[in-house]
């Protein structure tokens, strides 16, 4: 099992190429509309409507406090499996291709070096593996709601 | 010996030396080892010989010790032993005694060694006799023993003073030989000697004679070219030698023959200078007599031909007064006839330029017309033009329409690219979650996307194409109507041009009409003025001739002056010339004195040369 490649479907936001593991994911749509929400978390972009299952959509750009490209708005909604954590989806900028990493090119990955700590979020940032042509940032899905919860919970007190 | 070179000289001498010194060394070396032979087996000898007497003395202390002890001895046995002891030593005395008489050579020596033998033999008996005795051992034959015995030592010592004497003669016998050795020695030397005085006294003689024939000729040439420096060039050196030096010898004495025969040359060539400038002095003076003369003459004819030479020019002057007043005459005259012909030539070509100024009119008018045409016909081309201009324009709005709508279609095709690459993500991502099941399904995903992915690539290219065109047709318009609108201010120019051309049209036949008239008119002008200039010629041809005679006069009298003026000029260029050859003939002059004074210097410096009288 752990010589077997894992696979990552990549996205790009603003000019970086991140990385979730398809395993985690349950689809992905585009031209959804998103119902924003009055005095919403940091980080959290709205409600979505997938064939009548309502889903949180949470901002990647916004969470990784990347700086948002002039007027547009990520469009496109990975939405993620149960297991991860209960409906919600990722909005991202555009998503490229799926690559596979073998096990011995992802334990060679950066992680411990960076201070990667699994507190606040730069837990998000798992680690960042390299490609032959770009380095891939490899995000875990099962930090965004905790760390959403965690915002909200501070901005309320 | 004069025909040798130097260098074979030298190595002559060199090797009588060398051949001196061996010899000294192989006499000096044989008799040395002469010598030292003599020298070993004399010393060889001489230590033998003491050695043998030495040997003999102490043989006869061991006989006298043997026979005390045999006598002194208490028991038999030891008497026995030492008298056997004793017999044995005085054998050995004896056969020493023989031997001693060998080693002496001397005459004299023979009774010596007689002597000696006798007294040895003696000895021999006494000793006997006193050991016997001592054998016996008893009190008696003890006393007389020592009685005995005390005999034998009168006949030892006689013994020992024989030896002594054998000693002084051998001691004598040694000393002969050292002496011999000594003039041995002595001759030896004066061998060396010799050989080594004689070798030195023929070296010193053979060098002698050699710094002789070197340096002989060397003082004799150095005598030579010490005569040579003072100017007597009377001495030769006539060396009769066939080596360098002789070769030397005979350059030198052709050096001074050659240097004699060339001041004798010199002496000559002075004495012969000496006369021949002394010559040319004499020449030189009658040189300048007579040029004096001559000048004085050619002074005389220069005056004259100057006077001649000032009344032909008058005569001159006069007769070109009278050319010139003619000439003045004629001019006018032919001025007139000149000024006359202009007028009617001038008529004349009035009258044609006035004949060429109407046909010019006719043509402009004609081109006038030409150009009506032309701006009507380019007026109807520029309408043509504008029409076209507008049909153009409508098309390529209708081709930018239709871009628009086709870019409307590629983007549609690129949402529909996007969304099968969505479909294909999301079939890909079912794929993976199906585990082992999906793998082929998978592939398929793979291959959808990528085809969705080629689409939205063409969609992309087409849009960009597309673009190009909508750019190139707007270009093409706006290009299309700033034609049109220059187009159309052509024609308006060109109606303003017609407009004018129709009004210069109808002046220029006005102006034609005008001049057609004026043109008769110039032409009677100009016929009445060519009778005129035919009058005028006549005249003119007449006076012509007169000033003609008129100058030939004044001519033939102008030649006369100038050949009068040529004769003067002639004359100066005589006297001149005289006087140039009064002057070099006393340059000569100053220059022979000169010649000569060098001549004879050069006679006198020749003559301090002696030099021999039968030569060249």
């Amino acid at each position: 099992m752990n010589d077997q490649p894992t696979m990552f479907c990549t996205f790009g936001a603003a000019d970086r190429l991140f990385g979730i593991p398809l395993a985690d994911i349950k689809e992905i749509t585009d031209d959804v509309t998103c119902t924003r929400i009055p005095h919403a978390p940091f980080g959290v972009r709205g409600y979505i409507n997938i064939r009548g299952q309502i889903i949180l959509g949470l901002d990647l750009k916004q969470l990784l406090e990347l700086p948002q490209a002039n007027g547009e708005i990520a469009r496109r909604l990975v939405i993620f499996k149960p297991t991860i954590g209960q409906a919600f989806g990722l909005f991202v900028d555009h998503v490229g291709e799926i690559v596979e990493v073998s096990s011995s090119d992802l334990d060679a990955g950066e992680s411990s070096r960076l201070g990667l700590a699994s507190h606040g979020r730069s837990g998000l940032i798992e680690r960042v593996v390299r490609l032959p042509e770009h380095l891939l940032i490899v995000l875990n899905p099962r930090k965004f709601l905790p760390i959403v919860e965690i915002e909200s919970q501070s901005t309320n007190t | 010996m004069n025909d040798l070179k130097i260098s074979t000289k030298l190595i002559l001498l060199t090797s009588i030396l060398s051949g001196f010194l061996l010899l000294t060394g192989w006499v000096g070396q044989s008799r040395l080892s002469t010598l030292n032979g003599n020298n070993e087996s004399f010393s060889k000898d001489t230590i033998e010989k003491f050695v043998k007497v030495a040997d003999f003395q102490s043989k006869l202390v061991e006989v006298i010790r043997s026979q005390k002890n045999a006598v002194l001895a208490s028991t038999d046995s030891a008497s026995n032993e030492f008298a056997s002891l004793g017999e044995a030593a005085a054998k050995e005395l004896k056969k020493g005694a023989g031997s001693l008489e060998l080693l002496l050579t001397a005459p004299s020596a023979k009774d010596l060694s007689a002597k000696l033998i006798e007294q040895v033999d003696d000895f021999a008996a006494k000793n006997k006799q006193c050991l016997d005795l001592a054998r016996q051992n008893t009190a008696d034959s003890k006393a007389e023993a020592i009685a005995i015995s005390l005999k034998s030592r009168e006949a030892t010592d006689e013994i020992l003073k024989l030896i002594d004497q054998v000693t002084a003669m051998l001691q004598n016998e040694s000393k002969d030989r050292v002496e011999a050795n000594q003039v041995i020695y002595n001759r030896s030397v004066l061998y060396i000697v010799a050989t080594t005085a004689s070798g030195l006294i023929l070296g010193f003689l053979a060098s002698f004679f050699v710094s002789r024939s070197v340096s002989r000729p060397i003082s004799l040439l150095k005598n030579l070219a010490v005569d040579m420096a003072s100017g007597n060039l009377m001495s030769r050196v006539n060396l009769m030698q066939k080596d360098e030096v002789g070769e030397l010898a005979t350059a030198t004495d052709s050096l001074a023959d050659s240097l004699a025969g060339v001041v004798r040359k010199i002496k000559n060539a002075s004495s012969e200078l000496v006369a021949s400038s002394s010559d040319l002095g004499t020449i030189a003076k009658s040189l300048i007599s007579q040029s004096e003369s001559t000048s004085t003459r050619a002074n005389d004819a220069s005056i004259s031909s100057v006077q001649l030479s000032t009344n032909i020019s008058t005569m001159s002057s006069a007769a070109e007064e009278l050319s010139i007043s003619f000439a003045a005459i004629s001019a006018a005259t032919e001025e007139m006839s000149v000024s006359v012909g202009a007028i009617s030539s001038a008529a004349e070509q009035t009258s044609s330029n006035v004949a060429a100024v109407s046909s010019a009119f006719h043509a402009i008018s004609d081109a006038f017309e030409q150009v009506l045409g032309n701006v009507r016909n380019g007026a109807q081309v520029a309408s043509n033009a504008s029409q076209m201009a507008d049909s153009a324009t409508s098309t390529m709005q209708l081709l930018d329409r239709s871009s628009t709508e086709i870019s409307k279609v590629t983007e549609t095709i690129k949402m529909i690219a996007l969304q099968t690459n969505l479909l294909a993500l999301n079939a890909t991502i079912e794929a993976a979650s199906a585990g082992e099941a999906g793998k082929g399904f998978a592939v398929v995903a793979h291959e959808i996307k990528q085809l969705a992915n080629q689409s939205a690539r063409a969609a992309e290219d087409i849009a960009t194409k597309i673009e190009g065109v909508q750019t190139g047709t707007r270009q093409a318009v706006g290009v299309i109507q700033t034609i049109a609108g220059v187009i159309k201010e052509i024609n308006d120019s060109a109606n303003g041009i017609s407009k004018s051309v129709e009004q210069q049209s109808r002046a220029a036949q006005t102006i034609s009409h005008n001049i057609y008239e004026a043109n008769s008119g110039v032409s009677q002008i100009a016929r009445s003025i060519a009778e005129v200039a035919a009058t005028a010629n006549d005249m003119a041809r007449s006076i012509a001739e007169a000033t003609r005679g008129a100058n030939d006069v004044s001519r033939n009298v102008g030649q006369a002056a100038l050949v009068a003026s040529s004769i003067a000029a002639t004359i100066g260029e005589v006297s001149k010339a005289t006087i140039e050859t009064n002057r070099s003939a006393n340059g000569v002059m100053t220059e022979s004195k000169d010649l000569s004074q060098l001549s004879i210097e050069l006679s006198q410096i020749s003559s301090q040369f002696k030099i021999p009288s039968n030569g060249l």
